[in-house]
């Protein structure tokens, strides 16, 4: 298991929480930041922001480094979040494995990569540089995918340990992203848990999909789902209590809700606590 | 078997509808054909941009309803790519297509309305207003007045309408309780300076004297050119009334002196 002082389940920070959080100071060990909603030069969120990180140690989480596109790195995306890890010191920063901008155009989207050794290659020598201009070790996420390219040569549980090892960074690895892939992909997410190397695992998500006739979508809106809290139990059976995080970004709860969700991880963390 | 600038090169056109020779390096499954496995990330891609419109324009959104906003967006979408990573850059020119998009016609308020909201937006996040140096400024003001270039709020943004749109803004809040009357006057034009002091975000309305001030110290002129200004447009009317007015109010948050660093 990677080093890291965070322990237990965190939940992402919403503005709408704002205000909960402030005045209540729930108890919580930990928050995950949406980055790129504070690359702003003042303003109220930021202010909330500096006063939620006076109470919580906090993770960053971006989505907009666009680590496998073919675009030059943006320097100045790169700046902003060195600048935000500066100001809130988090424990651990993270970016998803996949591309959102194409020729300067920005999709907001996780877009998918080809498994080939390519693209291995191309996404480690860019989180490698990544990581030289934050001067700290980032973690790359597992998106949830809803194809699979023909002249892939890689599974994907293969070609997400070959990039980590190759650029030499850690994994956030989202649970409920591995079982959408594997119901749109038809694989088996527990094949996808044993392949995977212990020693890079830093943090795990948990969120909710929406069940379609023909697929799997991650929407970030629902409660966890028991086939995911099932894969989560498998998960920390073989790499231990990781910090955990609960996403929820779309039809988004009061913060009571969140926690409830959190009790629960916690709950089936617990089982492994001591023994990990 | 593309390169991956290739293959991305086909997926971003097909997500912008150009082609789709992406698809055939796509596999086709039991549920769907590789058409329908790449639509789910264009519906997403469209999805997205929507959303971050709507967040924006909340206001505009409730003015024409959710059918009639996405068939503008959809359109503006079509027309215009996102060119930065922050979703909350995109839409700042959708007032400008707004005004000419033929369905809209009929709402001739809408164009101004959706520019309000685009103007308390970015002030939101904008930089702080610094605190003005009354003590400089005295000490300038001796020596240099005429050479003085104020400046206003980083966070703030002066917007003229035939329309009472920051009535129609204000009405259309989730918080509001007031009349839910407007009365529209023919030949009237309103001037609003939109502006934030730390965290509290105002919307002021301004008499025509007030705007054309505003103006000038937002174009740069030194002092002594708006004084002059003011003669030739305002003969009665006076700076000495208006400068401490505007400083009290929070509008001015900072000076410099024309062509020097600092006063002597």
């Amino acid at each position: 298991m990677a080093t890291t002082t965070l322990k237990g389940i965190g939940v992402g920070l919403r503005s709408c929480h704002y205000p909960f959080l402030e005045l209540e100071k729930p108890s919580i060990p930990w928050l995950e930041v949406l980055a790129d909603n504070y690359f702003c030069a003042a303003g109220p969120s930021l202010q909330h922001l500096e006063k939620i990180v006076s109470i919580y140690p906090v993770t960053l989480h971006c989505v907009g480094m666009s680590l496998g596109s073919t675009d030059p790195l943006d320097t100045k995306y790169l700046k902003k979040l060195k600048s935000l890890i500066d100001l809130v010191k988090p424990q651990l920063v993270s970016d998803h494995l996949c591309w959102t901008s194409f020729a300067g155009q920005h999709f907001h989207e996780l877009l998918p990569l080809p498994y080939t050794e390519e693209a291995v290659v191309h996404a480690a020598n860019r989180i490698r540089i990544v990581q030289d201009l934050l001067q700290r070790k980032i973690m790359i996420e597992n998106v949830s995918s809803y194809l699979s390219f023909s002249h892939s040569t890689l599974t994907e549980w293969d070609f997400l340990q070959a990039v980590a090892d190759e650029a030499d960074c850690l994994i956030l690895l989202d649970i409920n992203n591995i079982y959408v892939s594997s119901h749109n992909n038809h694989f088996d997410p527990l094949q996808y848990l044993a392949a995977l190397s212990t020693k890079r695992i830093a943090q795990f998500h948990l969120a909710g999909y929406q069940e379609f006739e023909t697929h799997l979508l991650d929407t970030h809106g629902a409660p966890v789902y028991p086939a995911v809290w099932k894969l989560f139990n498998d998960a920390l059976e073989k790499f231990g209590p990781i910090p955990t995080s609960i996403e929820w970004d779309n039809n988004i709860p009061d913060f009571p809700k969140l926690l409830q969700e959190a009790r629960h991880a916690q709950k089936i963390m617990g089982k492994y606590a001591i023994t990990a | 078997m593309p390169s991956l600038h290739e293959l991305q090169k086909m997926f971003a056109d097909f997500l912008n509808r150009e082609n789709d020779d992406v698809l055939q390096h796509v596999q086709s499954s039991e549920h769907l054909s590789a058409q329908e496995h790449v639509a789910i990330y264009q519906n997403s891609v469209r999805g997205a941009l929507q959303n971050g419109l709507k967040e924006i324009y909340p206001v505009c959104l409730k003015l024409v309803g959710e059918d009639f906003f996405l068939m503008m967006a959809d359109e503006y979408i079509d027309q215009t790519p996102s060119h930065s990573s922050d979703l909350g850059h995109y839409g700042e020119d959708f007032a400008d297509f707004i005004a000419t998009f033929p369905p809209a016609e009929s709402l001739p308020y809408l164009p101004d309305t959706v520019r309000l909201e685009w103007a308390w937006h970015t002030i939101y996040d904008a930089a702080n207003t610094t605190r003005l140096d009354f003590q400089k400024l005295a000490a300038c003001y001796n020596q240099e007045g005429g050479n003085i270039v104020f400046a206003l709020p980083p966070a703030s943004v002066l917007l003229s309408s035939p329309y009472p749109i920051h009535q129609i803004w204000e009405m259309n809040q989730a918080d509001y309780t007031g009349e839910d009357q407007l009365t529209l006057r023919e030949n009237q034009q309103y001037y609003l300076f939109i502006w934030r002091s730390r965290s509290n975000l105002r919307i002021d309305l301004l008499t025509e004297l007030e705007w054309n001030v505003l103006q000038w110290i937002q174009n740069k002129l030194p002092l002594g050119q708006i004084c002059s200004n003011l003669h030739n447009e305002y003969p009665n009317d006076s700076i000495a009334e208006i400068l401490p007015q505007f400083i009290s109010r929070g509008w001015l948050a900072d000076f410099f002196i024309q062509n020097k660093p600092v006063c002597a």
